[in-house]
């Protein structure tokens, strides 16, 4: 799941790899696995498991 | 329970709470006044900007404060609301790696910076130093669209008011109706989390 929304599992595939295949091309966004943060200098390591509930979290400037 | 007492328990839990706001422009400044007249007594304050003319038009700043440090600003106009307050103030930039610092003590922390890369590295940083302290972030503030779009991402501790289709705010204008009306729906989610919080201890 990510953002709510069923996406296809594909093993071996990596954050950057989901992105891509995601088409989330906005530079500045929050990544979360089941809750939990994912820094950016992790997203080309780590891997998604079946059933993660995953958040791609957009920032817009603006406060 | 009668009304009384449910309100008197509610008045409790907002005195007992430390909100931290980071930023205190169009979004924090706003949302501080709101969450102040809602009950909430103690609050950290860190902002690195001194006010300008062009903030009027939205922040909770007032003419004659014009060139004054905007935590100093925000707490005098704090404190002018009720005088009961305990309030923390840092003029400070927030360094990545070292923001989580000054809220360390916080039960919930307001994101309301201006730039987004600040955002992700504020969110990034109080998420894996405070993953316990409940995060309220802002990402789409600019335009005048009606606040009906406004989506909420839950994810842990972290709550993210978002508009996706709205323009970023070095194009997009900056509104003041818009712009209170997300910081007191920012402010409102703080106060939803501290009522429903504890409402099972």
């Amino acid at each position: 799941m990510i953002n709510s929304k069923e996406v296809i599992w594909k093993k071996d595939e990596t954050i950057s790899l989901l992105l891509k295949r995601m088409n989330f091309v906005f530079p500045m966004i929050v990544v979360k696995i089941n809750g939990r943060l994912i820094k950016k200098d992790k997203y080309s390591t780590q891997l998604i498991n079946d059933n993660d509930e995953i958040s791609v979290i957009h920032m817009i400037s603006g406060g | 329970m009668n009304t009384r007492e449910h309100e008197k328990e509610i008045r409790d839990k907002l005195k007992a709470v430390k909100i931290g706001v980071a930023g205190c422009g169009g979004l924090g400044s706003n949302a501080a006044a709101a969450l102040v007249r809602a009950g909430v007594k103690n609050f950290v304050l860190v902002d690195r900007d001194s006010i300008e003319t062009s903030n009027l038009n939205r922040q909770f700043f007032f003419s004659k404060q014009v060139g004054e440090i905007k935590v100093d600003a925000l707490k005098s106009n704090l404190l002018s609301i009720y005088a009961d307050l305990d309030i923390d103030t840092f003029h400070a930039d927030l360094i990545p790696g070292e923001m989580h610092r000054h809220f360390t003590q916080c039960d919930i922390v307001l994101e309301a910076l201006d730039d987004a890369a600040a955002k992700v590295a504020f969110i990034e940083d109080m998420q894996i130093n405070c993953p316990k302290i409940k995060l309220i972030a802002v990402s789409g503030i600019a335009g005048t669209a009606s606040v009906d779009k406004l989506e909420k991402i839950r994810s842990g501790s972290l709550t993210v008011l978002i508009d996706p289709e709205a323009e970023d705010s070095s194009q997009g204008i900056l509104m003041a109706p818009r712009i209170i009306a997300i910081a007191a729906i920012q402010a409102l989610e703080a106060v939803i989390e501290i009522i429903s919080k504890h409402d099972n201890d």
